[in-house]
């Protein structure tokens, strides 16, 4: 971090942490593959309809597992033009 | 008729696909101009990095078996990478079959990169298995990474003596072009005396070096955020990529003194001690 950094607040990002991120995104993305494992062609076909619509950079479906809720849940981020990261539109669908 | 490089080494975690991926890109930048195309494909069928290394792990969409299966066009599952415009990458499968690979499929699919582009880069799995055969089975050029450790020469060495055995050009009676790449070399030890040196490893190959890369720090921090280490100023090992880079179009460079960095730390030590 230099000092600008530091005076201003900012957060740091190492290198590490976007290896870190990178990382977690990759790994629920094949772990949710090996459970599901349409997946991929899941994604394929989505990527194709929201096309027609939209300039779509990237789709990531996650699996929820978490005991909490009784159901599956699949988690669906659609990324849409450029540099967009956090202010994807999310939906949420039950499988 | 583009060129076929296969990037190889027999042991894993020598830096292959680091390398395949840097190699890429430097030819790609310096291809440019001229407007010719590059292509790396990642053969690692089942264990794939490449796409991480060179940070385009998200836009995967199809990949070399979906080719290979014809579930889409070579053109849909080309990613065009984010900063190189003439260079293009093909993602290994993350589902490991390795019934699918066949040699016809893979020869066809070479095939028609050979008509697009000038350089098709292919990043071989560690191992002497079908992977690695369908991966050298199309090759103009045979590119070993070793490491200067016993290990890794030792599976150089191995690797070396079945290129021919295994591709196409061996089999109409041609020659697949080898050269050595001796990565992750640290002058310290080797002045020290305690790691075998570029002169060592050459001498027990004995086949023609094409570069040496020092060990480098940077390296992890490039991997870390899929930016490949070529693209940065001033690195040890990007500029040692960049010299091969050269050599592989042709150009003689000089092979860079490792020891020189070394010789210039010890004369400011002694300088300012």
């Amino acid at each position: 971090m230099n000092i600008f950094e530091k005076w201003f607040g900012e957060k740091e990002i190492t290198s590490a942490n976007k290896a870190r991120e990178r990382l977690q995104l990759v790994l629920a993305h094949e772990r949710t593959s090996n459970s599901f494992p349409f997946m991929d062609d899941l994604r394929r076909d989505m990527i194709e309809v929201l096309q027609k619509y939209l300039k779509v950079e990237d789709i990531n479906i996650k699996a929820d597992n978490s005991k909490e809720l009784n159901i599956d849940l699949l988690e669906v981020e659609v990324s849409v033009g450029k540099n967009v990261k956090k202010n994807n539109k999310n939906r949420k669908a039950n499988s | 008729m583009g060129t076929v490089i296969t990037v190889t080494s027999g042991k894993g975690g020598v830096g292959k696909s680091t390398i395949s991926a840097n190699l890429a890109v430097g030819l790609a930048d310096t291809l440019v101009k001229s407007e010719k195309k590059v292509v790396v494909l990642d053969f690692d069928i089942g264990l794939r990095n490449l796409d991480m290394i060179l940070g385009l792990e998200n836009r995967i969409v199809y990949n070399v078996i979906d080719v290979m299966e014809e579930k889409c066009k070579l053109s849909q599952a080309l990613i065009k990478d984010r900063f190189s415009k003439n260079l293009y990458f093909l993602a290994a499968s993350q589902v490991q079959d390795k019934t699918v690979l066949d040699t016809d499929k893979v020869k066809k699919l070479i095939d028609e990169l050979r008509e697009d582009f000038e350089f098709i880069i292919i990043d071989s799995p560690a191992g002497i298995e079908s992977g690695f055969e369908h991966a050298i089975l199309t090759a103009d050029r045979a590119i070993v990474i070793a490491v200067p450790e016993i290990s890794s020469v030792r599976d150089a060495d191995r690797v070396i003596a079945i290129i021919d055995a295994k591709s196409l050009k061996a089999q109409m009676g041609d020659e697949v072009d080898k050269h050595i790449i001796i990565n992750r070399i640290k002058p310290k030890l080797i002045e020290k005396g305690e790691m075998l040196s570029v002169q060592d490893v050459e001498n027990i190959l004995t086949l023609p070096l094409i570069g040496v890369i020092p060990d480098d720090e940077k390296i992890v921090n490039s991997t870390n955020t899929g930016e490949p280490i070529i693209r940065k100023r001033k690195t040890p090992s990007g500029d040692a990529i960049k010299n091969i880079v050269s050599r592989i179009l042709g150009e003689e460079v000089p092979f860079m003194d490792l020891s020189s960095e070394n010789r210039f730390k010890t004369f400011f030590k002694q300088w300012f001690n």
